[in-house]
């Protein structure tokens, strides 16, 4: 039997006839919203916003609304974002009284709130070769295929340094964490190409059931979570042939790798796949070299998630839903 | 006709983003795809974007679309073009970074912003409320560096110059500067060869020189010849390369030479002297200095009392832009030898430099105004003239 994942998985050109989508979006009669998490992405959000709303709102009416959900930058996103027709949220101001942690998960989280689309696309704010593709072909899945409810994006990632843009390289967390887990825990999730991509839609259906985790989990525990819930038959993918954005260095990325660990751990026990017979370890711990001597950095990383939107009754009443967690 | 533009300046505010966006994309999308004329693709699938299908692909590359509401086949029409350059940049640097008062990136204040305006403005006449009585052409004209640089623009203004009463080249940055004169410029590879040499040999022979020796020589001379205050000359080399690495002796070095004037007879003057210095030059150091002219553009200019470019002047002076008449793009003087008036023009400010290139965003409604209303003069004075009968078709 073929791959569910890989049989839903499409290039962004099949979706390039953005009129037909907008007709079809129009048929189901569908809202759709897009957001940008940011924290201080003055140098990437002006453009962003620019080309996708001019593309995809004024000159064909495929999304309603275009938001920045901000974690307090201390640059110009926000006011750079407002200029070019973002209506501009600061996350700690949204639901204040659930209070506030700063990470992207907590931005996607709380934009389902403030959001009103059916469907909800997420994009990262620090991508350097923006284009309509990188939305419409989430979205072209989506619309074209009513069994899918949540799409991912995947690309060539090359590396932006000071030397320029190497061809090869990216998405390293996936390959040497990700990809191995999944091989050993959950292979039906190891045909996802880019599981990590921060480019991905899906419809507020399934996304208001879904925990978020504050930090970087956020991604890993929606598939996770999806794949328990739901199976594979829901998830696509979607070609976007390159990504340009800044790239992390290692030490980022193995703070990146701590995080995801801590949701994987999680879901393993929560699912029954493993049992932990004691607490793991909530610091991050990196090696610094200081004059010849090596010194221990802890970093604390406290695994927070963000229960389903569902169960806020603030939510509930917004969206006139009735508590149903599937 | 004046009322319909009247209504579309109100509408120029609201094309601003697609102006910006449409910059920007041509500017990095142009570097990702594999098209063999990226630029025309780009043009061409925007257009076709917006329900503008009936443009026309040449052979040269260039693509045209014509609006002509004054449903008359031999009428004359205002001809609006831009330049399109290919842009040398690599993907990393041709990326794109958007502050509220200023788009910064290689690239972006050249084609990238004449396209799109051009693109913009056409899609704005034919969606808002086309003129009537307006006649224009919209011209994209591929732009190669020096060799065959002028032969799109050449072929096209060819084939219709008997339908052009004027025309307006879209720059980016200039606004205020209407260029309306060029400067004449020949271009010259002068190759010279010398006997191979080794480290050994320069021991034997004092007086041997290499070939870069013999260009550098011809070089210093040039540019130390004291050219009359007035003429304009310039010499200006622009490239001087030997088929040498480090610590070897190169045989064969070649130099690329520009002569501009602001007038013919010193231009020719000048390359008079340039042909008899290297004739000078290879008798004296008995060596072979082949020269070859890769172009020559005469100089071209209209009259300051021309009245297209007094209306011109006019036109910026009732919109409040300061103006400075000026150069124009060589290109130009493909319409301006055969008579047709040309004007150049830019639609904001911004800087071209090897640090740092980047437009202004808030000019650009300004410059945007302006640029439509010469377009309404211009149909203007084109009736005029077909009243006056100074239009003989």
């Amino acid at each position: 039997m073929r791959d569910n994942i890989l049989k839903n998985t499409f290039h962004h050109s099949d979706f390039s006839d953005i009129k037909k989508l907008v007709a079809l979006k129009e048929k189901q009669g569908l809202k759709i919203s897009l957001a940008f998490p940011t924290l201080n992405e003055e140098k990437t959000i002006g453009k962003e916003i620019l080309i996708i709303k001019n593309e995809l709102v004024d000159r064909h009416p495929l999304l309603d609304e275009i938001a920045v959900i901000d974690s307090d930058s201390t640059d110009a996103t926000r006011e750079i974002a407002a200029e070019f027709g973002a209506n501009v949220f600061v996350s700690s101001e949204i639901l204040p009284q659930y209070g506030a942690y700063r990470g992207k998960g907590e931005n996607l989280w709380k934009s389902l709130y403030v959001l009103e689309g059916d469907i909800i696309v997420w994009i990262d704010a620090d991508i350097n070769n923006i284009h309509p593709k990188f939305v419409y072909g989430l979205l072209g899945a989506l619309l074209n295929h009513e069994k899918l409810e949540y799409v991912k994006a995947f690309y060539e990632r090359p590396i932006s340094g000071e030397h320029g843009i190497r061809r090869s390289g990216g998405g390293r967390v996936t390959e040497i964490l990700t990809r191995p887990v999944f091989s050993t825990f959950f292979p039906e999730l190891a045909s996802l190409i880019q599981p990590l991509s921060g480019e991905y839609a899906g419809r507020r259906s399934l996304l208001e059931q879904l925990s978020f985790s504050v930090g970087y989990g956020v991604e890993i525990g929606h598939l996770l979570d999806i794949f328990k819930t739901r199976g594979t038959e829901v998830l696509g993918q979607v070609d976007l042939d390159m990504r340009i954005h800044r790239n992390q260095d290692i030490r980022s990325l193995s703070r990146m790798s701590f995080a995801l660990l801590n949701t994987v751990l999680k879901r393993l026990e929560a699912y029954g796949k493993i049992t932990l017979n004691e607490k793991v370890n909530t610091e991050h711990i990196a090696i610094n070299v200081e004059e010849e001597r090596h010194i221990l950095e802890k970093t604390s990383m406290v695994p927070l998630e963000r229960p389903p939107m569902m169960t806020l009754e603030e939510y509930r009443k917004k969206f006139k839903r009735g508590l149903d967690l599937g | 006709m004046h009322d319909t533009f009247e209504r579309l300046y109100s509408r120029l505010g609201g094309i601003r983003d697609s102006i910006l966006s449409d910059a920007i994309m041509f500017n990095q999308f142009t570097s990702e795809t594999r098209a063999k004329q990226p630029e025309q693709e780009f043009i061409t699938r925007k257009l076709e974007e917006l329900n503008i299908d009936d443009y026309e692909v040449d052979e040269a590359g260039n693509v045209s679309v014509h609006l002509n509401t004054t449903r008359d086949l031999i009428e004359k029409s205002l001809l609006l073009f831009v330049q399109i350059h290919r842009n040398k940049f690599s993907i990393a640097d041709r990326f794109i970074e958007l502050s509220a008062e200023r788009a910064y990136g290689a690239g972006i204040a050249e084609s990238a912003l004449a396209a799109s305006v051009l693109i913009n403005l056409l899609h704005l006449l034919r969606s808002a409320a086309p003129p009537s009585g307006a006649d224009i052409i919209f011209l994209f004209s591929p732009a190669p560096e020096h060799e065959g640089r002028f032969s799109a623009l050449e072929s096209f203004v060819e084939r219709h110059q008997h339908h052009l009463a004027a025309a307006v080249e879209v720059n980016g940055i200039a606004l205020g500067e209407i260029g309306y004169r060029s400067v004449g410029e020949y271009t010259l590879d002068i190759r010279s060869r010398t006997p191979l040499m080794e480290w050994s040999d320069t021991i034997k022979q004092i007086d041997a020189v290499s070939a870069m020796d013999v260009l550098t020589e011809l070089a210093s001379r040039l540019k130390s010849i004291g050219w009359p205050g007035k003429s304009g000359v310039f010499i200006n080399i622009a490239n001087l390369t030997s088929n040498m690495k480090l610590h070897k002796i190169p045989n064969k070095a070649m130099m690329r030479l520009d002569i501009m004037a602001h007038d013919n007879s010193y231009l020719d003057f000048a390359k008079n002297v340039v042909d008899a210095t290297v004739a000078k030059l290879s008798k004296e150091l008995k060596t072979v200095i082949e020269m070859k002219e890769v172009m020559h553009i005469p100089s071209n200019t209209m009259m300051e009392n021309h009245p297209f470019l007094q209306k011109a002047i006019e036109t910026f002076k009732v919109n409040n832009v300061r103006t400075k008449l000026g150069l124009i793009n060589d290109e130009a003087t493909v319409l301006l030898s055969r008579g047709i008036p040309c004007i150049s023009t830019g639609v904001t400010r911004g800087e071209v430099a090897l640090e740092e290139e980047y437009i202004e965003i808030q000019p650009l409604e300004s410059g945007l105004k302006v640029l439509t209303s010469l377009i309404a003069v211009t149909q203007l004075y084109m009736s005029e003239r077909k009243e006056d009968g100074t239009d003989e078709g």
